[in-house]
Protein backbone atom coordinates (compact mmCIF):
# COMPACT_ATOMS: atom_id res chain seq x y z
CA UNK A 1 0.00 0.00 0.00
CA UNK A 2 1.47 3.26 -1.12
CA UNK A 3 0.43 6.65 -0.01
CA UNK A 4 -0.91 9.11 -2.55
CA UNK A 5 1.55 11.43 -4.23
CA UNK A 6 0.94 15.02 -5.25
CA UNK A 7 -0.28 14.14 -8.75
CA UNK A 8 -2.83 11.71 -7.39
CA UNK A 9 -4.01 14.24 -4.91
CA UNK A 10 -4.39 16.76 -7.66
CA UNK A 11 -6.43 14.36 -9.73
CA UNK A 12 -8.68 13.65 -6.80
CA UNK A 13 -9.07 17.31 -6.12
CA UNK A 14 -9.95 17.89 -9.78
CA UNK A 15 -12.55 15.19 -9.59
CA UNK A 16 -14.06 16.92 -6.62
CA UNK A 17 -14.14 20.24 -8.47
CA UNK A 18 -15.74 18.77 -11.53
CA UNK A 19 -18.37 17.10 -9.48
CA UNK A 20 -19.01 20.29 -7.64
CA UNK A 21 -19.49 22.16 -10.92
CA UNK A 22 -21.86 19.51 -12.16
CA UNK A 23 -23.95 19.48 -9.02
CA UNK A 24 -24.11 23.25 -8.90
CA UNK A 25 -25.26 23.48 -12.52
CA UNK A 26 -27.81 20.77 -11.88
CA UNK A 27 -28.95 22.65 -8.83
CA UNK A 28 -29.38 25.84 -10.80
CA UNK A 29 -31.44 24.01 -13.41
CA UNK A 30 -33.57 22.49 -10.70
CA UNK A 31 -33.98 25.84 -9.06
CA UNK A 32 -34.94 27.61 -12.25
CA UNK A 33 -37.55 24.96 -12.96
CA UNK A 34 -38.92 25.19 -9.45
CA UNK A 35 -38.87 28.94 -9.15
CA UNK A 36 -40.39 30.09 -12.39
CA UNK A 37 -43.97 29.47 -13.28
CA UNK A 38 -44.59 28.61 -16.07
CA UNK A 39 -41.37 27.01 -17.13
CA UNK A 40 -38.40 29.25 -17.86
CA UNK A 41 -37.95 30.22 -21.50
CA UNK A 42 -36.74 27.47 -23.68
CA UNK A 43 -33.49 29.15 -24.53
CA UNK A 44 -32.41 29.42 -20.90
CA UNK A 45 -33.31 25.78 -20.38
CA UNK A 46 -31.34 24.91 -23.41
CA UNK A 47 -28.28 26.81 -22.26
CA UNK A 48 -28.47 25.16 -18.86
CA UNK A 49 -28.70 21.76 -20.48
CA UNK A 50 -25.70 22.59 -22.60
CA UNK A 51 -23.68 23.58 -19.56
CA UNK A 52 -24.62 20.40 -17.77
CA UNK A 53 -23.74 18.20 -20.68
CA UNK A 54 -20.40 19.98 -21.00
CA UNK A 55 -19.68 19.34 -17.35
CA UNK A 56 -20.69 15.75 -17.77
CA UNK A 57 -18.40 15.36 -20.72
CA UNK A 58 -15.40 16.86 -18.92
CA UNK A 59 -16.11 14.73 -15.86
CA UNK A 60 -16.36 11.61 -17.93
CA UNK A 61 -13.10 12.39 -19.66
CA UNK A 62 -11.48 13.07 -16.32
CA UNK A 63 -12.69 9.79 -14.83
CA UNK A 64 -11.45 7.88 -17.82
CA UNK A 65 -8.05 9.51 -17.60
CA UNK A 66 -7.58 8.73 -13.93
CA UNK A 67 -9.32 5.40 -14.10
CA UNK A 68 -6.39 3.47 -12.69
CA UNK A 69 -5.90 5.76 -9.77
CA UNK A 70 -9.53 6.02 -8.87
CA UNK A 71 -10.24 2.33 -9.17
CA UNK A 72 -7.29 1.40 -6.93
CA UNK A 73 -7.80 4.06 -4.30
CA UNK A 74 -9.48 2.99 -1.09
CA UNK A 75 -10.64 5.05 1.79
CA UNK A 76 -9.68 4.29 5.34
CA UNK A 77 -9.99 6.35 8.47
CA UNK A 78 -6.92 7.63 10.24
CA UNK A 79 -6.75 7.16 13.95
CA UNK A 80 -7.11 10.89 14.38
CA UNK A 81 -10.47 10.88 12.60
CA UNK A 82 -13.19 11.82 15.06
CA UNK A 83 -15.09 8.58 14.55
CA UNK A 84 -17.58 9.10 17.29
CA UNK A 85 -18.77 12.58 16.40
CA UNK A 86 -18.72 12.14 12.61
CA UNK A 87 -20.08 8.62 12.50
CA UNK A 88 -22.59 9.22 9.73
CA UNK A 89 -20.01 10.83 7.48
CA UNK A 90 -17.61 8.04 8.23
CA UNK A 91 -20.18 5.45 7.30
CA UNK A 92 -20.90 7.29 4.05
CA UNK A 93 -17.26 7.49 3.15
CA UNK A 94 -16.50 3.90 3.98
CA UNK A 95 -19.52 2.44 2.24
CA UNK A 96 -18.52 0.29 -0.72
CA UNK A 97 -21.89 -0.59 -2.09
CA UNK A 98 -24.12 2.01 -3.63
CA UNK A 99 -27.24 3.06 -1.93
CA UNK A 100 -30.28 1.15 -3.20
CA UNK A 101 -31.86 4.14 -4.93
CA UNK A 102 -28.60 5.05 -6.58
CA UNK A 103 -28.11 1.50 -7.69
CA UNK A 104 -31.42 1.64 -9.48
CA UNK A 105 -30.36 4.81 -11.26
CA UNK A 106 -27.15 3.23 -12.35
CA UNK A 107 -28.92 0.19 -13.65
CA UNK A 108 -31.38 2.29 -15.59
CA UNK A 109 -28.62 4.41 -16.99
CA UNK A 110 -26.77 1.34 -18.16
CA UNK A 111 -29.85 0.02 -19.81
CA UNK A 112 -30.29 3.27 -21.67
CA UNK A 113 -26.66 3.31 -22.63
CA UNK A 114 -26.76 -0.20 -24.03
CA UNK A 115 -29.92 0.58 -25.94
CA UNK A 116 -28.73 3.87 -27.28
CA UNK A 117 -25.25 2.81 -28.22
CA UNK A 118 -26.01 -0.77 -29.08
CA UNK A 119 -22.53 -1.82 -28.03
CA UNK A 120 -22.44 -0.13 -24.65
CA UNK A 121 -20.21 -2.83 -23.18
CA UNK A 122 -17.29 -0.57 -22.94
CA UNK A 123 -19.15 2.00 -20.96
CA UNK A 124 -20.92 -0.49 -18.73
CA UNK A 125 -17.61 -2.06 -17.85
CA UNK A 126 -16.34 1.38 -17.07
CA UNK A 127 -19.30 2.07 -14.86
CA UNK A 128 -18.88 -1.19 -13.04
CA UNK A 129 -15.37 -0.47 -12.13
CA UNK A 130 -16.08 3.06 -11.12
CA UNK A 131 -18.99 1.74 -9.12
CA UNK A 132 -16.49 0.56 -6.59
CA UNK A 133 -15.81 4.11 -5.80
CA UNK A 134 -18.66 5.55 -3.93
CA UNK A 135 -18.55 9.20 -4.88
CA UNK A 136 -18.25 9.13 -8.71
CA UNK A 137 -20.70 6.29 -9.07
CA UNK A 138 -23.28 8.05 -7.07
CA UNK A 139 -23.14 11.12 -9.24
CA UNK A 140 -22.94 9.23 -12.47
CA UNK A 141 -25.84 7.17 -11.37
CA UNK A 142 -27.76 10.25 -10.45
CA UNK A 143 -27.67 11.60 -13.95
CA UNK A 144 -30.26 9.51 -15.63
CA UNK A 145 -32.81 10.70 -13.15
CA UNK A 146 -34.45 13.39 -15.34
CA UNK A 147 -34.96 10.88 -18.10
CA UNK A 148 -35.99 8.06 -15.85
CA UNK A 149 -39.66 8.49 -16.52
CA UNK A 150 -39.07 8.57 -20.26
CA UNK A 151 -36.78 5.60 -20.29
CA UNK A 152 -39.64 3.16 -19.98
CA UNK A 153 -41.25 4.43 -23.19
CA UNK A 154 -37.99 4.76 -25.02
CA UNK A 155 -38.15 4.30 -28.77
CA UNK A 156 -36.21 1.66 -30.54
CA UNK A 157 -33.71 2.58 -33.19
CA UNK A 158 -36.09 1.66 -35.94
CA UNK A 159 -38.86 3.77 -34.48
CA UNK A 160 -36.44 6.65 -34.12
CA UNK A 161 -35.48 6.40 -37.75
CA UNK A 162 -39.08 6.36 -38.88
CA UNK A 163 -39.82 9.30 -36.57
CA UNK A 164 -37.05 11.34 -38.14
CA UNK A 165 -38.13 10.37 -41.62
CA UNK A 166 -41.58 11.60 -40.85
CA UNK A 167 -40.35 14.72 -39.09
CA UNK A 168 -38.34 15.91 -42.06
CA UNK A 169 -41.39 15.95 -44.28
CA UNK A 170 -43.79 17.14 -41.62
CA UNK A 171 -41.63 20.07 -40.58
CA UNK A 172 -41.17 21.08 -44.17
CA UNK A 173 -44.88 20.92 -44.81
CA UNK A 174 -45.59 22.95 -41.76
CA UNK A 175 -43.06 25.56 -42.78
CA UNK A 176 -44.53 25.82 -46.25
CA UNK A 177 -48.01 26.14 -44.86
CA UNK A 178 -47.09 29.51 -43.37
CA UNK A 179 -47.05 32.80 -45.15
CA UNK A 180 -43.79 34.03 -43.74
CA UNK A 181 -43.97 37.44 -45.36
CA UNK A 182 -47.49 38.30 -44.36
CA UNK A 183 -48.20 41.11 -41.97
CA UNK A 184 -51.01 39.38 -40.13
CA UNK A 185 -51.28 36.03 -38.47
CA UNK A 186 -53.99 33.65 -39.47
CA UNK A 187 -55.73 34.12 -36.16
CA UNK A 188 -55.80 37.85 -36.78
CA UNK A 189 -57.12 37.35 -40.28
CA UNK A 190 -59.88 35.10 -39.12
CA UNK A 191 -60.99 37.48 -36.41
CA UNK A 192 -60.81 40.43 -38.79
CA UNK A 193 -57.70 42.45 -39.37
CA UNK A 194 -59.43 45.73 -38.65
CA UNK A 195 -59.48 44.75 -34.98
CA UNK A 196 -55.74 44.36 -34.81
CA UNK A 197 -54.00 47.20 -33.07
CA UNK A 198 -50.45 47.26 -34.28
CA UNK A 199 -49.41 50.76 -33.41
CA UNK A 200 -47.41 50.80 -36.61
CA UNK A 201 -47.45 53.73 -38.93
CA UNK A 202 -46.62 52.00 -42.13
CA UNK A 203 -49.49 50.61 -44.09
CA UNK A 204 -49.82 46.91 -43.63
CA UNK A 205 -50.80 44.70 -46.48
CA UNK A 206 -54.35 43.59 -46.43
CA UNK A 207 -54.29 39.99 -47.56
CA UNK A 208 -57.70 40.31 -49.19
CA UNK A 209 -56.86 43.36 -51.20
CA UNK A 210 -53.45 42.27 -52.21
CA UNK A 211 -54.62 40.80 -55.44
CA UNK A 212 -56.01 44.01 -56.81
CA UNK A 213 -53.25 46.22 -55.52
CA UNK A 214 -50.43 44.18 -56.78
CA UNK A 215 -48.40 45.17 -59.76
CA UNK A 216 -48.19 42.94 -62.75
CA UNK A 217 -44.84 41.55 -61.84
CA UNK A 218 -46.08 40.53 -58.46
CA UNK A 219 -48.88 38.68 -60.06
CA UNK A 220 -46.36 36.48 -61.74
CA UNK A 221 -45.48 34.96 -58.41
CA UNK A 222 -49.06 34.79 -57.27
CA UNK A 223 -49.07 31.07 -57.64
CA UNK A 224 -46.25 30.71 -55.15
CA UNK A 225 -48.00 32.87 -52.64
CA UNK A 226 -51.09 30.77 -52.84
CA UNK A 227 -49.06 27.75 -52.04
CA UNK A 228 -47.64 29.31 -48.94
CA UNK A 229 -50.92 30.44 -47.60
CA UNK A 230 -52.18 27.06 -46.52
CA UNK A 231 -55.44 27.33 -48.38
CA UNK A 232 -57.38 24.22 -49.26
CA UNK A 233 -57.43 23.34 -52.90
CA UNK A 234 -60.94 24.45 -53.73
CA UNK A 235 -60.43 27.81 -52.07
CA UNK A 236 -57.24 28.30 -53.99
CA UNK A 237 -59.24 28.19 -57.17
CA UNK A 238 -61.41 31.00 -55.96
CA UNK A 239 -58.43 33.12 -55.12
CA UNK A 240 -56.92 32.46 -58.50
CA UNK A 241 -60.05 33.52 -60.29
CA UNK A 242 -60.31 36.61 -58.20
CA UNK A 243 -56.76 37.52 -58.98
CA UNK A 244 -57.38 37.09 -62.63
CA UNK A 245 -60.49 39.17 -62.58
CA UNK A 246 -58.65 41.81 -60.63
CA UNK A 247 -55.97 41.90 -63.26
CA UNK A 248 -58.52 42.16 -66.00
CA UNK A 249 -60.18 45.01 -64.20
CA UNK A 250 -56.91 46.82 -64.03
CA UNK A 251 -56.42 46.38 -67.71
CA UNK A 252 -59.87 47.59 -68.39
CA UNK A 253 -59.29 50.72 -66.39
CA UNK A 254 -56.11 51.43 -68.22
CA UNK A 255 -57.85 51.00 -71.48
CA UNK A 256 -60.56 53.40 -70.55
CA UNK A 257 -58.09 56.04 -69.53
CA UNK A 258 -56.08 55.86 -72.69
CA UNK A 259 -57.18 57.29 -75.91
CA UNK A 260 -59.70 55.22 -77.72
CA UNK A 261 -57.85 55.36 -80.96
CA UNK A 262 -54.56 54.45 -79.39
CA UNK A 263 -56.14 51.48 -77.69
CA UNK A 264 -57.52 50.34 -80.97
CA UNK A 265 -54.12 50.63 -82.55
CA UNK A 266 -52.23 49.09 -79.71
CA UNK A 267 -53.03 45.63 -80.95
CA UNK A 268 -52.06 46.25 -84.52
CA UNK A 269 -48.48 45.70 -85.54
CA UNK A 270 -46.85 48.69 -87.09
CA UNK A 271 -46.63 48.88 -90.83
CA UNK A 272 -43.27 47.93 -92.31
CA UNK A 273 -41.19 50.92 -93.28
CA UNK A 274 -40.96 49.68 -96.82
CA UNK A 275 -44.72 49.89 -97.21
CA UNK A 276 -44.73 53.41 -95.86
CA UNK A 277 -42.00 54.38 -98.27
CA UNK A 278 -43.88 52.87 -101.18
CA UNK A 279 -46.99 54.76 -100.30
CA UNK A 280 -45.07 57.98 -99.86
CA UNK A 281 -43.31 57.76 -103.17
CA UNK A 282 -45.72 56.04 -105.48
CA UNK A 283 -49.03 56.10 -103.68
CA UNK A 284 -49.00 52.32 -103.61
CA UNK A 285 -51.52 50.98 -101.19
CA UNK A 286 -49.72 49.25 -98.34
CA UNK A 287 -50.19 45.54 -98.35
CA UNK A 288 -51.49 43.73 -95.32
CA UNK A 289 -53.70 46.55 -94.17
CA UNK A 290 -56.71 44.35 -94.69
CA UNK A 291 -59.88 45.68 -96.25
CA UNK A 292 -59.20 48.89 -98.05
CA UNK A 293 -62.34 50.95 -98.08
CA UNK A 294 -60.31 54.03 -98.84
CA UNK A 295 -58.21 52.84 -101.70
CA UNK A 296 -57.41 55.79 -103.90
CA UNK A 297 -58.43 55.73 -107.45
CA UNK A 298 -55.64 55.55 -109.91
CA UNK A 299 -54.32 52.60 -108.01
CA UNK A 300 -55.25 50.34 -110.85
CA UNK A 301 -52.67 52.06 -112.94
CA UNK A 302 -50.02 51.64 -110.33
CA UNK A 303 -50.61 47.97 -109.87
CA UNK A 304 -50.84 47.13 -113.48
CA UNK B 1 -28.61 67.97 -104.70
CA UNK B 2 -27.87 64.71 -102.96
CA UNK B 3 -29.65 63.57 -99.90
CA UNK B 4 -27.99 61.14 -97.51
CA UNK B 5 -30.50 59.53 -95.20
CA UNK B 6 -30.94 57.13 -92.37
CA UNK B 7 -34.35 55.93 -91.27
CA UNK B 8 -35.94 54.45 -88.22
CA UNK B 9 -39.36 53.50 -87.11
CA UNK B 10 -40.62 54.76 -83.78
CA UNK B 11 -43.47 53.09 -81.94
CA UNK B 12 -46.16 55.49 -80.73
CA UNK B 13 -45.22 54.78 -77.13
CA UNK B 14 -41.70 56.03 -77.71
CA UNK B 15 -42.62 59.05 -79.76
CA UNK B 16 -42.91 61.63 -77.00
CA UNK B 17 -39.74 60.50 -75.37
CA UNK B 18 -37.88 60.59 -78.64
CA UNK B 19 -39.02 64.13 -79.27
CA UNK B 20 -37.63 65.17 -75.93
CA UNK B 21 -34.38 63.36 -76.58
CA UNK B 22 -34.05 65.05 -79.94
CA UNK B 23 -34.89 68.40 -78.45
CA UNK B 24 -32.11 67.90 -75.95
CA UNK B 25 -29.63 66.68 -78.53
CA UNK B 26 -30.31 69.38 -81.04
CA UNK B 27 -30.78 72.11 -78.50
CA UNK B 28 -33.93 73.35 -80.13
CA UNK B 29 -37.62 73.02 -79.73
CA UNK B 30 -39.36 70.75 -82.20
CA UNK B 31 -40.63 72.55 -85.25
CA UNK B 32 -44.05 71.36 -86.23
CA UNK B 33 -44.42 70.19 -89.78
CA UNK B 34 -47.62 69.56 -91.65
CA UNK B 35 -47.25 69.02 -95.34
CA UNK B 36 -49.67 68.08 -98.03
CA UNK B 37 -48.25 65.71 -100.57
CA UNK B 38 -49.76 65.05 -103.97
CA UNK B 39 -48.31 62.11 -105.82
CA UNK B 40 -48.23 62.31 -109.60
CA UNK B 41 -47.51 59.61 -112.08
CA UNK B 42 -46.31 60.22 -115.63
CA UNK B 43 -48.37 59.01 -118.52
CA UNK B 44 -46.28 56.71 -120.60
CA UNK B 45 -45.92 58.18 -124.07
CA UNK B 46 -47.73 56.07 -126.66
CA UNK B 47 -44.75 56.19 -128.99
CA UNK B 48 -42.74 53.92 -126.83
CA UNK B 49 -43.97 50.70 -128.32
CA UNK B 50 -43.09 51.79 -131.83
CA UNK B 51 -39.46 52.30 -131.15
CA UNK B 52 -37.42 49.94 -133.22
CA UNK B 53 -35.95 47.16 -131.28
CA UNK B 54 -33.93 45.30 -133.83
CA UNK B 55 -31.17 46.55 -136.05
CA UNK B 56 -31.98 49.25 -138.54
CA UNK B 57 -30.37 50.65 -141.59
CA UNK B 58 -31.96 54.03 -141.10
CA UNK B 59 -29.64 56.74 -140.00
CA UNK B 60 -31.08 58.86 -137.19
CA UNK B 61 -29.79 62.21 -136.34
CA UNK B 62 -28.58 62.99 -132.85
CA UNK B 63 -31.68 64.95 -131.89
CA UNK B 64 -34.03 62.08 -132.65
CA UNK B 65 -31.76 59.69 -130.84
CA UNK B 66 -31.82 61.83 -127.71
CA UNK B 67 -35.59 62.05 -127.77
CA UNK B 68 -35.94 58.35 -128.29
CA UNK B 69 -33.56 57.72 -125.45
CA UNK B 70 -35.71 59.82 -123.20
CA UNK B 71 -38.82 58.07 -124.36
CA UNK B 72 -37.40 54.68 -123.69
CA UNK B 73 -35.90 55.72 -120.38
CA UNK B 74 -37.32 55.37 -116.96
CA UNK B 75 -40.20 57.48 -115.81
CA UNK B 76 -40.51 58.65 -112.27
CA UNK B 77 -43.22 59.65 -109.90
CA UNK B 78 -43.21 63.24 -108.80
CA UNK B 79 -44.78 65.01 -105.93
CA UNK B 80 -46.27 68.36 -105.26
CA UNK B 81 -45.68 69.34 -101.68
CA UNK B 82 -47.16 72.22 -99.82
CA UNK B 83 -46.75 73.11 -96.21
CA UNK B 84 -50.16 73.72 -94.72
CA UNK B 85 -48.85 75.02 -91.46
CA UNK B 86 -49.87 74.53 -87.95
CA UNK B 87 -53.36 73.72 -86.97
CA UNK B 88 -55.34 73.53 -83.82
CA UNK B 89 -54.95 69.78 -83.97
CA UNK B 90 -51.22 70.04 -83.79
CA UNK B 91 -51.34 72.70 -81.17
CA UNK B 92 -53.33 70.31 -79.08
CA UNK B 93 -50.69 67.70 -79.55
CA UNK B 94 -48.04 70.17 -78.60
CA UNK B 95 -49.94 71.10 -75.54
CA UNK B 96 -50.26 67.48 -74.61
CA UNK B 97 -46.59 66.92 -75.03
CA UNK B 98 -45.74 69.96 -73.01
CA UNK B 99 -43.55 71.20 -75.79
CA UNK B 100 -43.15 74.71 -76.95
CA UNK B 101 -43.22 74.71 -80.65
CA UNK B 102 -41.37 77.60 -82.07
CA UNK B 103 -43.18 79.62 -84.67
CA UNK B 104 -40.76 80.22 -87.40
CA UNK B 105 -41.08 83.70 -88.59
CA UNK B 106 -41.27 84.68 -92.17
CA UNK B 107 -38.33 86.95 -91.73
CA UNK B 108 -36.14 84.09 -90.76
CA UNK B 109 -37.34 82.15 -93.73
CA UNK B 110 -36.57 85.03 -95.99
CA UNK B 111 -33.22 85.57 -94.42
CA UNK B 112 -32.29 82.06 -95.39
CA UNK B 113 -33.47 82.48 -98.89
CA UNK B 114 -30.72 82.86 -101.37
CA UNK B 115 -33.06 84.23 -103.98
CA UNK B 116 -35.37 87.20 -103.99
CA UNK B 117 -38.57 87.03 -101.91
CA UNK B 118 -41.55 85.34 -103.43
CA UNK B 119 -43.30 88.57 -104.27
CA UNK B 120 -40.45 89.74 -106.42
CA UNK B 121 -39.96 86.49 -108.22
CA UNK B 122 -43.63 85.90 -108.99
CA UNK B 123 -43.28 85.87 -112.71
CA UNK B 124 -44.19 82.30 -113.40
CA UNK B 125 -40.62 81.10 -113.55
CA UNK B 126 -39.64 77.90 -111.87
CA UNK B 127 -36.91 78.58 -109.46
CA UNK B 128 -34.70 75.91 -107.99
CA UNK B 129 -34.51 76.34 -104.30
CA UNK B 130 -31.22 75.58 -102.72
CA UNK B 131 -32.80 75.45 -99.31
CA UNK B 132 -35.93 73.47 -99.03
CA UNK B 133 -36.32 74.18 -95.36
CA UNK B 134 -36.55 77.91 -95.77
CA UNK B 135 -39.43 77.74 -98.14
CA UNK B 136 -41.45 75.33 -96.06
CA UNK B 137 -41.75 77.75 -93.27
CA UNK B 138 -42.68 80.82 -95.10
CA UNK B 139 -45.62 82.57 -93.64
CA UNK B 140 -49.09 81.53 -94.70
CA UNK B 141 -49.28 84.19 -97.40
CA UNK B 142 -46.46 83.05 -99.57
CA UNK B 143 -46.71 79.34 -98.86
CA UNK B 144 -45.93 77.68 -102.13
CA UNK B 145 -46.31 74.44 -103.89
CA UNK B 146 -43.07 72.66 -104.38
CA UNK B 147 -42.29 70.13 -107.05
CA UNK B 148 -40.29 67.34 -105.47
CA UNK B 149 -38.41 64.72 -107.36
CA UNK B 150 -36.38 62.01 -105.73
CA UNK B 151 -34.36 59.50 -107.64
CA UNK B 152 -33.96 55.82 -106.98
CA UNK B 153 -31.35 55.55 -104.23
CA UNK B 154 -27.92 54.53 -105.24
CA UNK B 155 -27.01 50.90 -104.96
CA UNK B 156 -26.31 50.13 -101.34
CA UNK B 157 -23.20 48.55 -99.91
CA UNK B 158 -20.89 51.25 -101.05
CA UNK B 159 -22.14 53.66 -98.46
CA UNK B 160 -23.59 53.03 -95.02
CA UNK B 161 -26.37 55.50 -95.72
CA UNK B 162 -29.13 55.85 -98.24
CA UNK B 163 -27.96 58.23 -100.91
CA UNK B 164 -30.22 59.59 -103.57
CA UNK B 165 -30.55 62.56 -105.80
CA UNK B 166 -33.38 64.85 -104.88
CA UNK B 167 -34.65 68.00 -106.44
CA UNK B 168 -37.00 70.57 -105.01
CA UNK B 169 -38.50 73.09 -107.33
CA UNK B 170 -40.62 75.87 -105.96
CA UNK B 171 -43.58 76.80 -108.08
CA UNK B 172 -43.82 80.49 -107.66
CA UNK B 173 -46.92 81.23 -109.67
CA UNK B 174 -49.62 79.69 -111.76
CA UNK B 175 -51.70 76.60 -111.30
CA UNK B 176 -49.43 73.71 -110.33
CA UNK B 177 -52.07 71.15 -111.20
CA UNK B 178 -52.39 72.49 -114.70
CA UNK B 179 -48.64 72.52 -114.94
CA UNK B 180 -48.40 68.89 -113.93
CA UNK B 181 -51.07 67.96 -116.40
CA UNK B 182 -49.20 69.76 -119.12
CA UNK B 183 -46.08 67.84 -118.16
CA UNK B 184 -47.99 64.65 -118.81
CA UNK B 185 -48.55 63.64 -115.23
CA UNK B 186 -51.72 62.39 -113.64
CA UNK B 187 -52.71 62.64 -110.04
CA UNK B 188 -52.40 59.39 -108.14
CA UNK B 189 -52.89 59.94 -104.47
CA UNK B 190 -52.69 62.43 -101.71
CA UNK B 191 -51.38 62.22 -98.19
CA UNK B 192 -50.35 64.46 -95.35
CA UNK B 193 -47.10 64.31 -93.55
CA UNK B 194 -47.30 65.46 -89.98
CA UNK B 195 -44.46 65.59 -87.56
CA UNK B 196 -41.63 67.58 -86.06
CA UNK B 197 -38.38 68.73 -87.45
CA UNK B 198 -35.07 69.24 -85.70
CA UNK B 199 -31.75 70.34 -86.99
CA UNK B 200 -28.60 69.01 -85.40
CA UNK B 201 -25.55 70.53 -87.03
CA UNK B 202 -26.04 69.51 -90.64
CA UNK B 203 -28.48 66.72 -89.92
CA UNK B 204 -32.11 67.39 -90.59
CA UNK B 205 -34.23 65.18 -88.40
CA UNK B 206 -37.84 64.70 -89.26
CA UNK B 207 -40.06 62.64 -87.00
CA UNK B 208 -43.20 62.19 -88.97
CA UNK B 209 -46.31 60.24 -89.52
CA UNK B 210 -48.10 59.72 -92.79
CA UNK B 211 -51.74 60.71 -92.59
CA UNK B 212 -54.23 59.93 -95.25
CA UNK B 213 -57.62 61.24 -96.07
CA UNK B 214 -60.62 59.73 -94.40
CA UNK B 215 -62.28 56.98 -96.43
CA UNK B 216 -64.89 58.13 -98.87
CA UNK B 217 -63.33 61.52 -99.44
CA UNK B 218 -60.56 60.33 -101.67
CA UNK B 219 -60.32 62.57 -104.69
CA UNK B 220 -60.91 60.83 -107.98
CA UNK B 221 -58.66 62.37 -110.53
CA UNK B 222 -57.87 65.78 -109.20
CA UNK B 223 -56.97 66.70 -105.65
CA UNK B 224 -59.31 68.79 -103.59
CA UNK B 225 -58.77 72.52 -103.68
CA UNK B 226 -58.86 72.99 -99.98
CA UNK B 227 -56.62 71.04 -97.64
CA UNK B 228 -58.41 68.59 -95.47
CA UNK B 229 -58.90 69.56 -91.84
CA UNK B 230 -56.19 67.62 -90.07
CA UNK B 231 -58.56 66.32 -87.44
CA UNK B 232 -60.24 64.16 -90.08
CA UNK B 233 -57.01 62.57 -91.17
CA UNK B 234 -56.11 59.11 -90.13
CA UNK B 235 -52.66 57.58 -90.01
CA UNK B 236 -51.57 55.28 -92.77
CA UNK B 237 -49.96 53.00 -90.24
CA UNK B 238 -52.76 51.57 -88.10
CA UNK B 239 -50.37 51.14 -85.19
CA UNK B 240 -49.69 54.86 -85.13
CA UNK B 241 -45.96 54.40 -85.45
CA UNK B 242 -43.76 57.29 -86.48
CA UNK B 243 -40.92 57.43 -88.91
CA UNK B 244 -37.64 59.07 -88.15
CA UNK B 245 -35.89 60.43 -91.19
CA UNK B 246 -32.47 61.91 -90.60
CA UNK B 247 -30.82 63.39 -93.62
CA UNK B 248 -27.95 65.54 -94.74
CA UNK B 249 -28.11 67.35 -98.02
CA UNK B 250 -25.06 67.73 -100.15
CA UNK B 251 -25.19 70.31 -102.85
CA UNK B 252 -22.84 68.51 -105.16
CA UNK B 253 -23.00 64.75 -104.96
CA UNK B 254 -20.04 64.39 -107.26
CA UNK B 255 -17.61 65.77 -104.73
CA UNK B 256 -16.33 62.77 -102.80
CA UNK B 257 -14.92 64.84 -99.97
CA UNK B 258 -18.15 66.59 -99.15
CA UNK B 259 -20.04 63.32 -99.43
CA UNK B 260 -17.56 61.63 -97.10
CA UNK B 261 -17.92 64.48 -94.65
CA UNK B 262 -21.71 64.14 -94.69
CA UNK B 263 -21.57 60.39 -94.30
CA UNK B 264 -19.23 60.72 -91.35
CA UNK B 265 -21.52 63.20 -89.68
CA UNK B 266 -24.59 61.10 -90.29
CA UNK B 267 -22.87 58.05 -88.89
CA UNK B 268 -21.84 60.04 -85.85
CA UNK B 269 -25.44 61.02 -85.38
CA UNK B 270 -26.45 57.40 -85.67
CA UNK B 271 -23.98 56.47 -82.95
CA UNK B 272 -25.20 59.33 -80.83
CA UNK B 273 -28.76 58.15 -81.05
CA UNK B 274 -27.91 54.54 -80.37
CA UNK B 275 -30.04 53.36 -77.49
CA UNK B 276 -32.75 55.88 -78.15
CA UNK B 277 -33.46 54.83 -81.69
CA UNK B 278 -31.66 52.62 -84.16
CA UNK B 279 -31.15 54.37 -87.45
CA UNK B 280 -30.67 52.30 -90.51
CA UNK B 281 -30.43 52.47 -94.24
CA UNK B 282 -33.76 52.58 -96.01
CA UNK B 283 -34.78 49.78 -98.28
CA UNK B 284 -33.65 50.86 -101.71
CA UNK B 285 -36.39 49.26 -103.72
CA UNK B 286 -39.12 50.55 -101.47
CA UNK B 287 -37.74 54.03 -102.08
CA UNK B 288 -38.01 53.40 -105.78
CA UNK B 289 -39.84 56.16 -107.57
CA UNK B 290 -39.74 54.65 -111.01
CA UNK B 291 -42.92 53.86 -112.81
CA UNK B 292 -43.35 50.20 -113.54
Amino acid sequence: MTSLDAADLKALEQTRQRLFQLTSSLASLQQSIHMSDPLPPWNSLQSLATIISQHLATLSAHLTTHHDLLSSTIVYPLPTFPGRTEESLLGQLLRKKLEPAVEDWVDRGREIATEALGNGNNQSANGQTSGDHAQPSATVGGLPDPTSSASSSRLTEKELDSLWDWARVAANEEARARDWDADYTREEQESGIQNVITGLRRKLRDPDEESSDEEDNEEAIAGDEDEERNIPDDEMEVVGVRRKSGAAGLEFQLRRESEHRAAMMAKKPSLPMTEVFRFMHTGAEPRGVGAEPFGPLGMAGVRR
Amino acid sequence: MHELSLFAQVPPSGHDQLLKVLAGVSGMQPQAVLERHLVFKPIRPPGKRTVQVGGSQGVQNAHVQAIQGQLGGELYYMQLVKSVGETSHMLNINHKLGLMVGEESATEAHRQLDGPPASNGANGDLRLSKDKESQEYSSANDRLWRLVFSDLPEVGGRRPVTSRMVSNVDIMDGDPLEFMHALGYTFVSEYYLQGYRFVYHNVIILVHQVLRLPPGTEPRDTPAHEPQPPTDLRPLDPSGAYMLHSSIRVQDGNKPESMALAITELKAFKDLMRGAVDLDVGDRLSLDTRVR
